[in-house]
């Protein structure tokens, strides 16, 4: 028996009411928990023909062995579907938030829960230890997240755990979000859209007395003293909790510290406290907010608006239920990007005139996208309602785009239907050849990676003395040469952190650098641990400068009770990967879509004064993803997983389906509009 | 009944300003103690904030309190709780208790700081780690320092 699983996965069928329970063990630890878990479950829920409005795609509510103990940053719940958001095919993909619904999914007794089929009336899914209720929830549709939440925790008691969506996800917006609490969401992906679409309002938990098992206790707890210290060096622990930054604001610790989703809550990012409403209603509003949700709404709105005001904005999004990411770190430079190209004098109705120094944000012009208040307003809800115009922006940008004929703009911030994020444009500006990874990593996955794969893009170069004054985590730097000699060893490859400063090594073993983190991501996220402080890359107080890089192994083993080394854990996410590009090639993937990336970073970085090229060398690039597919076992022209590769893995299975699909031609069911 | 006067306990000591409400302490606690997390198997309680309305969740810990209502109560006095003779702490015999909830019952806290755990018919109670040689698991994990053992000569 292993320790971190409570045994049981619930799967409900809202079509027909039928309720089974899959056991746990018959995929764990093979698929380790989480989105291992999660996607090897939406392999066997769908086929070829499902889409993401189909009634067969499987919304599936994941957690992972470390759920639900001591584990800094482990109180974790990934979602997993075909996504709504993915262009032009609905790729599967994952989301996840952190808060108690996991930990209380599994003191409810559920490893996981599958939802699938579709309600013909609106419901809501109630799970406790003893019972497992659909109920009507038509009183609760049209009702926003908090007011939802509100409701629900009346009916039933205060320590429920409760994901729902708000009116964008009803009105299946292609970028709405799952809200937990007030400030957890899995946002990309537009999984909302999903549970609308499925006529189920929220999923409420109801902890129970089901224990959570550790095959090592003191094993957990000696580890957990030593990795928690790793992770808050320099006394990040000391960081006030309580600082008034503002009139309105009493809260705010950093994002790099052991203490963040712990067990049962939420990242404790910075708390708003009887903010009044200037632009939304009347009265004040309280809540947390996280760094995607605070600080980054000043990309959106025009230059002056205080801090307060931007919360206001970006709590409406959360209670509407959308992604705030794609509304500020997307479709804002879009919009930006089609009125200084002079194709978009209006929005929702009105004359506009956004900022004409957008959307590049940095070193020298000014970030925000230049909305005001009350346009932002009128947008946001206009597409959570789908009213006018809204309506097509409710379609996400990449399919908006198309039905507004603004198609030869869109490719310029979306790939794969996400907005930029850590790949040396818009918002962050990394170094040559950092962004060539990002640009790997981008090409081969079917959602914007770097909810997961931070590690090289953020971590690595906020290490790097001649880049950065200091760490993220405060701590010293660490000089170039020194960062690549450790690269070079923790990738396991000579050149994995080079070519800053000799341009000629940007495309030299890269490949190695995606591997190794796309791994990793698999690893932090189906454990789970926190998808941004995981892995611990470097320690620069080591003689190595190379970090407690196995730490979640070790985490894993004192809870599962499993002696995995590193190779072994890499293995099973290997199988993870294998199985989420199989999904992706089951909807019609293929190579073509991996280079559809590559014009996106044929824009110029713009990063000033730096020593190596702005733009993708088309050729060099070609030849690195050829040796990515090589090292992956992945066929060079179709970049879809060999037989001899999956059967590797022990997922023959995968490979006779996959060989099917071939024999029959293939085809898949993306719609751009319902 | 006549009470005797018993000696000062030593306790765990909560200071809110430093806690983020991680709850990894109550986590930790049931690990120690059962090699299994759940809530009733956590000598520390969980109070849910209203997080609609901005406040947080917290934790609350046994007092070990001088007047120990709990240790009047139970019928098996002295061997189901006991009071540990080096710090204090009134902590629970698991072989002996029998589950009555008596101890829960006299509590004089509005959220009890005894759990029942009714799969194993016994009340868990915090008993400071008593046998834990590098002193209660919760004040070990909690990297914010916001608990600290208060010693019975301070």
């Amino acid at each position: 028996m292993y320790g971190g699983y409570v045994g049981k996965i619930l799967r409900i069928d809202l079509t027909n009411g039928v309720i089974n329970k899959l056991n746990t063990l018959n995929y764990v630890p093979h698929f380790i928990g989480g989105i291992g878990l999660g996607y090897r479950l939406l392999w066997d829920e769908t086929n070829e023909e499902t889409t993401e409005w189909s009634s067969e795609n499987a919304l599936i509510f994941a957690s992972g062995p470390c759920c639900g103990t001591p584990v800094p940053t482990s109180g974790r719940t990934e979602v997993i579907g075909l996504a709504p958001q993915g262009y032009p095919v609905p790729w599967a993909a994952v989301s996840g938030f952190g808060g108690d619904f996991g930990p209380k999914m599994k003191f409810a007794g559920y490893d996981a829960i599958i939802i699938t089929g579709k309600a013909t009336s609106p419901k809501y899914l109630f799970v406790s230890e003893t019972e497992i209720q659909l109920l009507d929830a038509d009183f609760l549709w049209g009702l926003t997240t908090y007011s939802t939440q509100g409701v629900l925790l009346s009916r039933h008691s205060n320590d429920v755990a409760i994901a729902c969506i708000g009116p964008a996800g009803e009105n299946r917006v292609r970028w709405a979000t799952i809200m937990s609490r007030t400030n957890n969401a899995a946002g990309q992906g537009g999984f909302g859209a999903v549970m609308g679409d499925k006529k189920l309002k929220a999923i409420v938990v109801k902890p129970g007395s089901v224990r959570v098992p550790i095959a090592h206790p003191d094993k957990l707890l000696e580890e957990l003293q030593v990795i928690a210290a790793e992770m808050s060096p320099k006394d990040q622990n000391r960081v006030p909790l309580f600082t008034d930054k503002g009139r309105y604001t009493i809260h705010r610790v950093s994002c790099a510290y052991s203490g963040c989703t712990g067990g049962i809550n939420e990242c404790p990012q910075c708390y708003f406290k009887s903010v009044p409403l200037k632009h939304t209603g009347h009265g004040s509003m309280s809540g947390h907010t996280y760094c995607a949700a605070g600080a980054a709404n000043l990309l959106l709105l025009r230059s002056g608006y205080s801090e307060e005001e931007n919360f206001e904005i970006g709590k409406l999004m959360d209670q509407l239920g959308l992604n705030v990411w794609e509304a500020f770190l997307g479709m804002n430079w879009f919009f930006q990007n089609c009125q200084n190209a002079g194709k978009l004098p209006k929005i929702m109705g009105e004359a506009i005139e956004l900022n004409k120094n957008g959307p590049a944000v940095y070193p020298k012009t000014e970030c925000s996208a230049g909305f005001t208040a009350e346009l932002a307003v009128k947008w946001l809800r206009g597409v959570a309602f789908r009213e006018g115009e809204g309506d097509v922006w409710a379609e996400g940008t990449p399919r908006g785009a198309e039905m507004m004929g603004l198609s030869e703009e869109v490719w310029k911030t979306h790939k794969h239907g996400y907005g930029p994020h850590w790949d040396g444009r818009y918002l962050h500006f990394v170094h040559y050849p950092v962004w060539i990874y990002s640009a790997l990593s981008w090409a081969t996955q079917g959602r914007d990676p770097f909810n997961q794969e931070h590690g090289y893009p953020e971590r690595y170069p906020s290490f790097v003395r001649e880049w950065s004054n200091q760490s993220l985590w405060d701590t010293d730097t660490i000089p170039y040469k020194e960062i690549c000699r450790a690269g070079a060893k923790i990738y396991g490859a000579r050149y994995a952190n080079e070519g800053w400063d000799k341009p000629d090594l940007g495309y030299i073993d890269k490949e190695y650098v995606a591997v190794w983190h796309n791994h990793r991501a698999i690893i932090k996220s189906s454990i789970p641990v926190c998808d941004r402080q995981f892995p611990l890359l470097y320690d620069p107080y080591k003689k190595d400068k190379i970090g407690d890089v196995d730490a979640e192994v070790r985490l894993f083993n004192a809870v599962v009770g499993t002696d995995w080394s590193l190779d072994d854990m890499n293995k099973a996410a290997e199988r993870v990967f294998n199985v989420m590009r199989a999904l992706h090639v089951r909807q019609g993937r293929n190579r073509k879509h991996d280079e559809s990336i590559i014009r996106y970073f044929e824009q110029p970085a713009n990063w000033p004064d730096e020593p190596g090229p702005q733009t993708i060398d088309v050729n060099k690039f070609l030849d690195l993803l050829d040796r990515f597919y090589k090292l992956r076992g992945w066929d060079k022209n179709t970049g879809c997983p060999t037989r001899a590769k999956l059967e590797e893995l022990d997922l023959k299975d995968v490979a006779d389906e996959l060989t099917n699909k071939r024999r029959n031609g293939g085809k898949h069911g993306s719609r751009t509009r319902r | 009944m006549t009470e005797e006067k018993l000696p000062e306990s030593s306790y765990i000591r909560w200071n809110q300003k430093e806690c983020s409400a991680c709850s990894r302490c109550l986590m930790a606690c049931a690990t120690y103690h059962w090699g299994a997390v759940a809530p009733q198997l956590s000598a520390i309680k969980w109070v849910e904030g209203d997080f609609l309305y901005g406040s947080q969740s917290y934790p609350l810990f046994c007092k070990q309190c001088n007047h120990p209502e709990c240790y009047y109560a139970c019928p098996l006095k002295d061997a189901a709780l006991c009071i540990d003779s080096v710090t204090g702490a009134k902590y629970i015999d698991k072989d002996e208790c029998i589950g009555c909830g008596e101890c829960i019952e006299a509590c004089p806290f509005e959220v009890k700081r005894i759990n029942l755990d009714e799969e194993k018919g016994i009340a868990i109670k915090c008993d400071l780690c008593k046998e834990r040689a590098s002193g209660p698991v919760c004040v070990e994990v909690c990297d914010r320092q916001a608990l600290t053992l208060v010693t019975r000569e301070e």
